[in-house]
């Protein structure tokens, strides 16, 4: 089914919406809260929750790209599953990396200006990767958008798994010292 | 923790940034680049011949302290300071004192309102002719295939010399000039000063990329202020200066390979067999020595669609698709992406040509996503599997690189 009748699905409140988005994208966004969760359960309700986002967001919204759309939901919901859980131990194996390689972005002796929204932030992360090699934006995105292993990267892109290691730590790198010139770091 | 503001930001990246990343990509089954890859902002590489060989050196987290300087650096991840890894064993092991650099510069450049409504339309006329090149890459592959019965892995190799995708790609290095010229342009002031700082500290400028003949080379996005000459002590004085990038070899390299990754295919066929012009160079000055090579295979298989993958891989793992989406433990989950990855990558299929074509003593792993295979071969032995329809073509292992690179001499007056 295209997304075009998908969305039609939501906007005329036809529950078979939410059956067909389980089927089209099911595996997808079950993937991204597996990458962050590391459990079934876990990731299934967010999964699940994903799809009681989207009912009660479509209408009003009509988002044109429906599979980022979802994502963004299900990433957002298994983050803060994540953060309300007592410790990162029950995240993915994967995900404390993530989280300690973006931790390195901030320089110990800094830190992010608190006042700060994260859409705010988020317009100076775009122009960053709009700056970015293709091939380096999407082993970011795929990195820290989709917590996917270097492992699964290298594979991804067929690059050796070093080389994905030392092109997130450039772009780390380079992000650090675009948010430093930006301001953001103080 | 302080990482949750970064890590909710980067959640609300462009969509487009999302759906790309997790798209198919191209290089996973080709293991070329076709042209619609290229990426308009590259970082500049600086490979000089000899340091290809420090490459493994320098992946080791060697630390070093420079005998002059008493700096002591240690490597992480081939960035010292700001220092790139070939620059950094050129220091180490050479014994002259001048090197060559490119320096990039962090600043950024603000952009007038006109200028940046130019930028933007060059911008899309390079998109344009991106997708051009692209399409005109896939029809004469196509074409190839169809008249000569070749494998599209092989028809991809053999693209250069047709005319329509040389046409497409001399277009796009045109537009992809224009775009590169009129960024460079229009941060001229700033990058003056730049040069005139780097310049007031002794560096030498050898190269001005703003030079025309240079824009197809160098994206401004990057922020290349130009190739430099330079003594140890001066690169090291840029050492912890975090406005820069260096990139460079010392004058012993007689000449920096240099590009971006405004890139077509990476490899390139002898006309008379599938050898790629390097191994061919490398038999020919060792005819009788075995070379550890990459032998790509045709693939004249059947295509499955998504859906036979699909129903293949739950049969395979003997669960309705019902039955996997309501229980499948994540052992199951990992199995099923292993056999659904297997059937895309048609990896039984190369896995029956590697063992029908090479020996044991000749095969030493198969790379299903990249439908080749790692084997030790004399001269003879390639040229012979060359006759074979099945092997698409045959390159040195690891020959591929990212991004076309082209030669600089570098003229030294010192």
């Amino acid at each position: 089914m295209k997304d075009s009748e998908l969305i039609d699905l939501y906007f005329s409140r036809n529950q078979l919406a939410i059956e067909e988005t389980k089927n089209k994208y099911g595996h997808y966004c079950y993937k991204i809260a597996y990458n962050i969760l590391n459990n079934n359960e876990d990731s299934e309700e967010s999964v699940n929750d994903t799809y009681l986002v989207a009912w009660n967001s479509i209408p009003p919204q009509s988002p044109a790209n429906l599979a980022a759309f979802l994502g963004k939901i299900t990433r957002n919901l298994s983050l803060k599953k994540l953060r309300s859980m007592s410790a990162l131990k029950r995240g993915a194996k994967n995900t404390p990396t993530v989280f300690h390689e973006l931790e390195e972005c901030i320089p110990s002796n800094m830190s992010i200006d608190e006042n700060l929204e994260a859409k705010e932030l988020s317009i100076s992360i775009n122009k960053f990767l709009e700056k970015l090699p293709d091939y380096q934006r999407k082993v970011f995105i795929c990195r820290y958008w989709y917590f996917e292993s270097t492992k699964d990267i290298s594979k991804r892109f067929s690059f050796s798994e070093s080389k994905v290691k030392m092109i997130l730590k450039r772009t780390r790198d380079k992000l650090t010292l675009h948010l430093e010139k930006e301001g953001y770091i103080i | 923790m302080k990482t949750d503001l970064l890590q909710d930001a980067i959640g609300l990246v462009k969509e487009e940034y999302i759906t790309e990343a997790f798209s198919k990509n191209k290089r996973t089954s080709k293991t070329v680049i076709i042209a619609s890859a290229i990426s308009l902002a590259a970082c500049i590489c600086i490979i000089a011949v000899w340091c290809l060989n420090s490459n493994k050196e320098t992946a080791e987290n060697i630390i070093w302290s420079d005998t002059k300087t008493k700096i002591e650096f240690s490597e992480d991840n081939g960035l010292v300071g700001n220092i790139d890894d070939n620059l950094n064993s050129a220091m180490k092991n050479a014994t002259d004192d001048v090197y060559a650099c490119v320096i990039t510069s962090f600043d950024d450049y603000k952009l007038t309102a006109d200028d940046y409504y130019r930028i933007e339309q060059l911008r899309q006329k390079l998109s344009d002719e991106e997708s051009k090149l692209s399409i005109a890459a896939e029809n004469c592959a196509n074409d190839l295939v169809a008249s000569k019965g070749i494998s599209l892995a092989e028809a991809h190799m053999r693209i250069y010399t047709q005319p329509d995708f040389k046409k497409a790609r001399e277009d796009y290095i045109n537009a992809k000039k224009e775009y590169n010229y009129a960024n460079l342009i229009a941060q001229s002031d700033i990058r003056k000063d730049e040069i005139e700082h780097l310049k007031s500290l002794g560096f030498k400028l050898l190269i001005d990329v703003s030079d025309e003949k240079y824009t197809a080379y160098f994206s401004a996005f990057h922020n290349v202020l130009g190739i430099f000459t330079a003594t140890k002590d001066q690169i090291l004085s840029l050492k912890d200066d975090t406005n820069y990038r260096l990139y460079g070899a010392n004058k012993n390299a007689e000449k920096f390979t240099f590009g971006d990754y405004f890139s077509d295919f990476e490899l390139e066929l002898c006309e008379d067999c599938k050898l790629t012009k390097k191994l061919k160079e490398v038999y020919e000055n060792n005819p009788e020595e075995e070379v550890t090579v990459n032998i790509t295979f045709g693939y004249f298989g059947k295509e499955y669609t998504t859906q036979e993958i699909d129903a293949l891989a739950y049969e395979a793992i003997g669960m309705t698709k019902e039955e996997f989406e309501q229980s499948a433990t994540m052992e199951i989950v990992n199995r099923f992406t292993e056999i659904r990855n297997n059937l895309i990558w048609h990896a039984d299929y190369y896995e029956n040509l590697a063992r029908k074509y090479l020996t044991n003593s000749e095969y030493i792993e198969l790379t299903a996503y990249s439908g080749s295979a790692t084997a030790k071969l004399t001269y003879k032995r390639a040229l012979e599997l060359c006759n074979y329809n099945d092997i698409a073509y045959i390159s040195i292992k690891d020959e591929q690189t990212v991004g076309i690179y082209t030669d600089i001499k570098l003229g030294f007056d010192e």
